[in-house]
């Protein structure tokens, strides 16, 4: 993964926890770097390190960290760093997710060794849709949750995401309903 | 708009979605969803000029064939109500009349999206432009973090440096020695006290072994320490150890080796090492200077047991014979010379014992017994002994005893004796009028102790108050007057001091010059048990009990010779003389004998050397009494352990002697009529 997502953790820990138990997190996960760039890429198993290290250090679930982590994603990282892109992106969260698919198709071309997630969208009514996410990465479904919330709330719209079908197998989707209150 | 490609209409919008066409007139007669979005008017057919600027070519003439003419040209227009700039060519169409201007937006920050309100579906997904403008701002972003990397770094480099000046300086200014070596001991580093320290320069020093410069004696341990340190991987070692400055001499060493770990291993070890030097030769000399004040003090001990020896041979003889002379029959003046003889002698005795008494305390060698006595009766004839002297100058001398203090007490009866004696002895010495009163009283009562105070009361000259703190001090006395009037040595007081120290008690006085002094020890003594009763007066109850008895006398002193035998042969007991420890064993060889007095210090064969042939090699029993000069305990019990029965020292009392000879030969013949 590219280090924007672990400079993206760190955002979320220090910014809600302080730098101490940021350094704490990084001791308990026997990472020697001593800070990430947002364009160099760093191993998978990098990030996954960190998650399960701050979830020791914070005493936090993983899901709950990863829920908080796709939220800040949307609202801090996806905000500073593709702030515009994103507005363009649609001017509705429907919109915005109908348009995912493309969306992700160029930020792969920004960052030519990213293996981004891929997207379907039904429209089931006006109302309702399913988004279906696809990622060659396990353990990432409260992720994607947390990215649906924190778009929501980025468009300012009230949503309830209900997790329809969680990933089992690499070609899986995890499947979300989203509704619109 | 569609186009004919084959035979496929394509729709125009789709692919160009900010197109436009121009007829010969240079009006727009069809423009693209996402550019009428910009500017609604272009739905309504106006002129090319009401709606763009024309930025490129800037040489165009606003007529149709002009745009023909540049039709090879990027043109860059400005749209006039929103200002966006687009780039793109003019195309002539099939029919000749119409233009077509296929283009895109430009700009260089993705934020004119917004400004222009566009959208990622207002482009072509054929159009790179807005990925290649995000590309730009990751460009950016990614720059941004490299400048607040750089100026990280820089920051991070200046605390070092400053943090590198400021350890270099410590290093350098300090008065340690600090030196870094790799795990072969090579020196990699050294600060300027190094240099000093040990003379070499820094390019003398560094790139050799510690032991190049480690002293040979040095070399052993400090090989194996560092070997240890390395192996063991241990944190820290500490060693004293000399060096050879390159001047030659030897410097002191105490250092503090620091091992440096990298990933758990040693990497080179840092040492911190102080020069000792001084404090070495100090320590050195220290050693030196006690060595040399016991060899002094050992010197002073054998001068003075050799002193008291040599002075007691002949006083035995003097204080003996004069004590036979005066019973003979003599005239006035004669009996008063010779009691004047026995009286200066018996004095002289006093300050020998005195002087080795004080020798003996000051050595921490005076041993105090801890024995059952009765208090009572020691006071008792300790007044009675002192009542001659007290009547010889008029004095009244009385005693007074706390009736609840107990009969039987635990302690050191000759040291508290000889305290109280002395006491009494100075009273009566310094009063020449009125009465002199020893006091003992009960002060408390403990379950197995009583604190008593002894209370010795004058009304002598009396001491004067600035000299009261010192006459307790070795070799003082009040006055020098009173030496010349009154005699002594002012050691008395100050063994006084010492011994009561030892019992753990306390010696003051109180005085007012004129009127007299008190002197006081208050001691805590032991409850002791009831011990036998006395012995009687032997001597008086068997005054022939030595009558016929052979008595082998081993003297080398002529005088003492003559003291001896005269009292045994007044005792009428058969003696035979033997001048030394050979003769003596030739003689015991030949003869039994009923007892040996047995002199110590003789020429040909001591004392001792005759006691332990006599013992071991004739295996002959008989009781030796040593009769030595030799007042030291620790002598005496050796001759005890070599096999002598008991000791009688010099000058001897004629009542002590025989006691200890009806002792010896009571026993004896016990034993023998027990067989």
């Amino acid at each position: 993964m590219y280090g924007i997502i672990n400079k993206a953790i760190e955002g979320l820990v220090t910014e809600n926890f302080g730098s101490e138990k940021w350094d704490q997190i990084k001791v308990q996960s026997g990472i020697k770097e001593d800070r990430f760039l947002s364009n160099d890429h760093y191993e998978d198993a990098t990030t996954y390190q960190l998650i399960g290290a701050a979830s020791h250090v914070l005493g936090i679930s993983q899901n709950e960290i990863l829920l908080a982590f796709g939220k800040y994603w949307i609202l801090n990282t996806g905000h500073q760093h593709y702030g515009t892109l994103m507005h363009a992106g649609g001017t509705s969260l429907k919109e915005f997710l109908l348009n995912l698919p493309n969306f992700h198709s160029r930020v792969m071309l920004i960052y030519p060794s990213i293996t981004p997630p891929d997207f379907k969208v039904f429209t089931i009514t006006d109302k309702e849709l399913h988004l279906y996410y696809y990622s060659t990465r396990p353990g990432l479904t409260y992720f994607a949750e947390g990215l649906i919330v924190g778009l929501a709330e980025s468009f300012q719209e009230t949503i309830a995401v209900v997790l329809l079908q969680q990933r089992v197998g690499e070609r899986d989707p995890d499947i979300f309903k989203i509704s619109w209150v | 708009m569609d186009f004919i490609y084959g035979n496929d209409p394509i729709n125009v919008n789709r692919l160009f979605p900010f197109f436009f066409e121009l007829d010969q007139f240079l009006n727009i007669k069809n423009a693209g969803n996402s550019l009428q979005k910009m500017n609604p008017l272009l739905a309504h057919y106006p002129s090319f000029e009401s709606c763009f600027v024309v930025q490129r070519p800037w040489s165009l003439q606003l007529t149709f064939e002009s745009f023909l003419e540049y039709s090879s040209h990027l043109f860059i227009l400005i749209e006039k109500t929103k200002g966006l700039t687009l780039r793109g060519q003019f195309i002539q169409l099939n029919n000749n009349n119409t233009l077509l201007f296929i283009g895109t937006p430009w700009f260089i920050e993705t934020t004119e999206l917004s400004r222009y309100s566009l959208s990622l579906q207002d482009f072509s997904l054929s159009d790179s432009f807005t990925d290649m403008i995000q590309f730009l701002k990751m460009n950016e972003i990614n720059n941004a973090e490299i400048k607040s990397l750089a100026e990280s770094l820089k920051e991070q480099k200046k605390k070092l440096e400053e943090k590198e000046l400021l350890y270099r300086q410590l290093v350098e200014n300090a008065t340690d020695i600090i030196f870094r070596c790799n795990t072969q001991g090579i020196i990699t580093y050294i600060n300027s006290a190094a240099r000093e320290i040990t003379g070499y320069t820094e390019e003398e020093i560094i790139g050799k072994k510690i032991q190049d410069v480690v002293s040979p004696e040095s070399k052993e341990d400090v090989s194996k320490l560092f070997g240890e340190q390395v192996q063991k991987k241990l944190p820290k070692v500490n060693i004293e150890y000399t060096i050879i400055h390159k001047n030659g001499t030897r410097v002191w060493l105490s250092q503090n080796s620091i091992a440096i770990l990298e990933n758990n291993e040693i990497v080179g070890i840092t040492s911190i090492a102080r020069d000792v030097t001084y404090k070495k030769e100090a320590e050195k000399e220290l050693l030196l200077s006690r060595q040399k004040a016991l060899e002094l003090a050992a010197t002073k001990e054998r001068f003075l047991a050799n002193t008291s020896h040599e002075i007691r041979t002949p006083m035995n003889a003097i204080i003996g014979l004069s004590g036979l002379l005066s019973e003979t029959l003599l005239t006035e003046k004669q009996k008063e010379y010779v009691h004047s003889i026995h009286t200066s002698a018996g004095n002289l005795l006093v300050i020998i014992n005195d002087i080795l008494d004080l020798s003996k305390i000051d050595a921490g060698k005076l041993q105090l017994e801890h024995i059952d006595f009765d208090l009572k009766e020691k006071l008792s004839t300790l007044i009675r002994s002192l009542q001659i002297k007290a009547s010889e100058k008029n004095l009244i001398l009385t005693s007074s005893i706390d009736h609840r203090i107990s009969k039987y007490i635990k302690g050191d009866p000759y040291r508290l004796n000889q305290i109280l004696m002395n006491l009494l002895s100075n009273a009566i010495k310094f009063t020449d009028h009125g009465r002199v009163t020893l006091t003992a009283t009960l002060l408390k009562e403990l379950t197995s102790y009583q604190i008593i105070r002894f209370s010795i009361e004058d009304t002598g000259i009396g001491i004067s108050p600035d000299k009261l703190l010192s006459i307790f001090d070795d070799f003082t006395q009040a006055d020098t007057s009173t030496t010349r009037k009154y005699g002594g040595t002012g050691l008395g007081l100050s063994i006084c001091r010492k011994l009561s120290e030892l019992m753990e008690g306390a010696l003051e006085v109180t005085s007012t010059p004129g009127k007299g002094s008190v002197f006081s020890l208050t001691i805590t003594l032991e409850k002791g048990i009831e011990i036998a009763a006395g012995k009687e007066s032997i001597h008086e109850a068997n005054p022939d009990f030595l009558n016929e008895k052979s008595v082998l006398l081993v003297e080398d002193n002529e005088f003492n010779q003559l003291l001896a035998i005269t009292i045994l042969e007044q005792w009428n007991a058969k003696v035979t003389l033997a001048p030394d420890g050979l003769a003596a064993v030739a003689a015991v060889r030949k003869q039994e004998f009923d007892i040996i007095l047995m002199d110590i210090q003789m020429p040909v064969m001591g004392g001792i050397e005759a006691t332990e042939i006599i013992r071991k090699e004739l295996c002959v029993a008989t009781p030796i009494i040593a009769l030595t000069a030799d007042a030291i305990v620790e002598n005496i019990k050796e001759y005890l352990d070599k096999g002598m029965n008991a000791c009688v020292t010099k000058p001897f009392q004629r009542e002590n002697l025989f006691e200890v000879m009806y002792d010896l030969l009571s026993s004896t013949e016990l034993s023998k009529a027990n067989k």
